[in-house]
């Protein structure tokens, strides 16, 4: 008797745990059913040591991409000019290296490197500032803000190099996408210390628990006296600054500074890690771990259809049908779907 | 009535007057830089390339007026338009322009109504659910339609393309026209400027865009409001991915979708609210009109066309820009398509 009643508790506080607002549990469990059942339908070709790599080099990008997606829906808005800032700030960091000649031997050292990357930086910063100051200052729309940014900043990408793809990268970029040291690849190490950034500014500095107070009560936020302002213009750099580092890989792992590389395809995925992520699109929550785990069982998606041989327009259908059942569920959470519960109380 | 109120009424309710203006002057502008500009063949260009973004610009304007932001209407398009083009292909709608239109319509109405049934589930953000549909269609077109050209299209579209009411010849020599398909167009515009104004349905697309709890208790079938708009953006899309494939003389799946910027920019532009409840089919038709002669002059100006972007970005913000300042006290928080400002916890 004793045995069931501890077994009953036990699996009510592992629903109850899982059906906890905000818990990693669901993204940690979908990524591991992700990893079993490409692991069975694919043998020999998905848990191996090259195709977890593959992934490994492959995942950055992306989540990258969806933690700056993820640090605006904080603040209950969306920013789509992630790709469009990325694109912009590889172009940039390639243009740099082009007016210097680091493609000339001996000429690629670490001073013009770290240069080029802080160019980089800078460009993500300044984007991801003009965006916070539209949206905190002018009162603008979010979407409608990084819709327009997102043409104007790629459109300057597309200008400034003609729409052609610009090749004179430096060997120490192109190093960047096949490293991996101690076993690990190299962009997936630049993107653990982002995400630790991310993760302190978000959950462990005054800028970041205000921001998610603004995010999730606005009016409540400005009457405590937190000025919105502030939240915005720094969230949305914070978002710019990771978006150029993933225009940084791009570069490194394309050789090249392509204008307006991932802005369909890239965006939409990015919004989909955010909302499998966990993240309130209404604003209040984010969660860096969650972006991860999201990113990663993505980009298993992807290889394991790759693996299976599927097609590859069936990912992109893929990609949409997650993003809406994870909204469904959360719907459902919030206990939104009435006809559900309609359902459950008259069963025909 | 007064000087500051006939000033008003030109302005129009929602800026119209301030567009309609703008194209004035821009055509002046650029017609004084190129002589050969001013004429009924620019006229003519303009409208033929506004034909496929104004029907999109409907719907999206409909779905705007209930409060949400669809993004997938170019993917309801191409869908709609290519799937239409590989059945003509395979000799199944026996080369009838009318029944292509027709198909191409009808996809169109069914992808909306996906897309109002998952909208409905429950208070989802159509915003992101039409980010996810977008997806959606796409992939299984190209994967299951089919991701190859369609050139060989039946007779009766390509000559569409060239039949012409009324023939000109801009400054350059070349043929400009004004198609056919003005007539349908004008119509469809019409039909929803009157189906706004005049029809309780169209009364309640304002009323659930200003408040949706408050049109729901004041009688209106929201559901049914929200299904019939949905329904209503997607034919018009798949309309215009017809119009597309029509006007381009092949079928490619990898159009449309990507250009969907212009289409929204115009939207806003022609005043309609981000928030829902403002809004009107004149705004919408100037708005595409004043892009798509934006985008002309560029060509004339001898503009590089990678400067495009650029362009359209900086006209989204002047759309924000005017919109902002009309609304007292600014309020920008997104609702990405669902709840409103006064309906917020806060």
């Amino acid at each position: 008797m004793s045995q069931n009643t501890t077994l009953v508790e036990t699996l009510a506080r592992a629903t109850a745990a899982l059906r906890r607002e905000h818990s990693p549990l669901p993204i940690l469990g979908v990524t591991v059913l992700v990893f079993a059942i490409f692991a069975v339908l694919a043998p020999d070709s998905f848990p191996t040591a090259a195709n977890l790599s593959s992934i490994g080099f492959q995942v950055p990008e992306t989540a990258l991409l969806g933690l700056g997606v993820m640090l605006s829906m904080v603040l209950g808005g969306i920013d789509l000019s992630v790709v469009a800032v990325a694109d912009l700030a590889g172009v940039t960091m390639v243009q740099y290296f082009t007016y210097v000649g680091a493609t000339r031997p001996g000429h690629d050292g670490p001073l013009v490197i770290a240069t080029g990357i802080a160019i980089a930086l800078l460009v993500g910063a300044v984007c991801g500032a003009i965006n916070g100051l539209i949206i905190g200052r002018l009162r603008v729309l979010a979407i409608l803000a990084t819709m327009a940014t997102m043409e104007v900043f790629g459109g300057l990408a597309i200008a400034w190099t003609g729409g052609n793809t610009l090749p004179d990268v430096p060997q120490p970029i192109l190093d960047i996408a096949n490293l991996s040291p101690a076993g690990i690849p190299l962009p997936a190490i630049i993107l653990l210390v982002c995400a630790v950034c991310a993760a302190l500014l978000l959950n462990g500095s005054r800028f970041g628990i205000r921001a998610t107070l603004v995010g999730a009560n606005p009016r409540a936020a400005n009457l405590s006296g937190i000025r919105e302002k502030g939240a915005q213009l720094g969230i949305y750099t914070a978002s710019g600054m990771l978006a150029s580092v993933a225009g940084i890989i791009f570069v490194a792992r394309t050789a090249g500074a392509t204008p307006n590389y991932g802005a369909g395809s890239y965006v939409l995925l990015a919004v989909v890690i955010a909302v499998l992520a966990g993240v309130d699109p209404l604003g209040g929550f984010g969660t860096v771990l969650g972006v991860l785990l999201a990113a990663f069982a993505l980009d298993m998606i992807r290889a394991g259809f790759v693996a299976l041989q599927l097609n590859q327009f069936l990912y992109e259908a893929a990609q949409g049908a997650i993003l809406i059942v994870v909204l469904a569920l959360g719907a459902t959470a919030r206990g939104d779907m009435h006809w559900l519960a309609r359902l459950r109380r008259h069963p025909r | 009535m007064t000087a500051s109120d006939f000033l008003s009424r030109l302005r129009g309710r929602h800026n119209e007057g301030i567009v309609a203006l703008t194209i004035v002057l821009l055509a002046l502008i650029v017609g004084a830089l190129n002589p050969g500009f001013l004429g009924l063949a620019t006229v003519f260009n303009v409208l033929r390339n506004s034909y496929e973004p104004l029907l999109f610009a409907l719907g999206v304007m409909l779905v705007l007026l209930m409060g949400g932001i669809d993004v997938s209407f170019d993917a309801v398009g191409i869908f709609a338009g290519y799937g239409t083009s590989v059945l003509a292909a395979h000799g199944l709608l026996g080369g009838h322009l009318w029944l292509m239109f027709l198909v191409s319509t009808l996809i169109g109405a069914g992808l909306g109504a996906i897309n109002a049934l998952i909208v409905s589930l429950g208070r989802l953000s159509i915003l992101i659910v039409t980010l996810g549909t977008r997806g959606i269609f796409v992939g299984v077109m190209l994967t299951f339609v089919g991701s190859s050209f369609i050139s060989d299209l039946p007779m009766s579209l390509q000559t569409f393309n060239i039949d012409y009411l009324y023939q000109t010849h801009t400054a350059t020599g070349q043929l400009a026209g004004l198609q056919i398909l003005v007539v349908p167009i004008a119509i469809t515009c019409l039909l929803i400027d009157l189906g706004l104004r005049f029809t309780v349905i169209g009364r309640g697309i304002y009323a659930v865009g200003g408040s949706e709890e408050a049109a729901r208790r004041a009688g209106f079938p929201v559901g049914m409001i929200k299904t019939i708009v949905f329904c209503c953006a997607g034919a018009l899309a798949g309309a215009a991915g017809m119009v597309h494939v029509s006007l381009i003389g092949y079928a490619n799946p990898q159009d449309i979708v990507g250009n969907e910027l212009i289409v929204i920019a115009a939207v806003v532009l022609g005043g309609a609210s981000i928030f829902g409840g403002r809004g009107s089919v004149l705004g919408t038709v100037l708005g595409v009109l004043l892009l798509e002669l934006i985008q002309y002059c560029l060509i004339i100006l001898g503009v590089q066309s990678s400067w495009d972007n650029v362009a359209i970005g900086v006209m989204i913000f002047v759309g924000i820009a005017l919109q902002v300042k009309r609304a007292p006290g600014g309020r920008a928080r997104v609702f990405a398509g669902g709840a409103k400002p006064s309906e917020s916890p806060s």
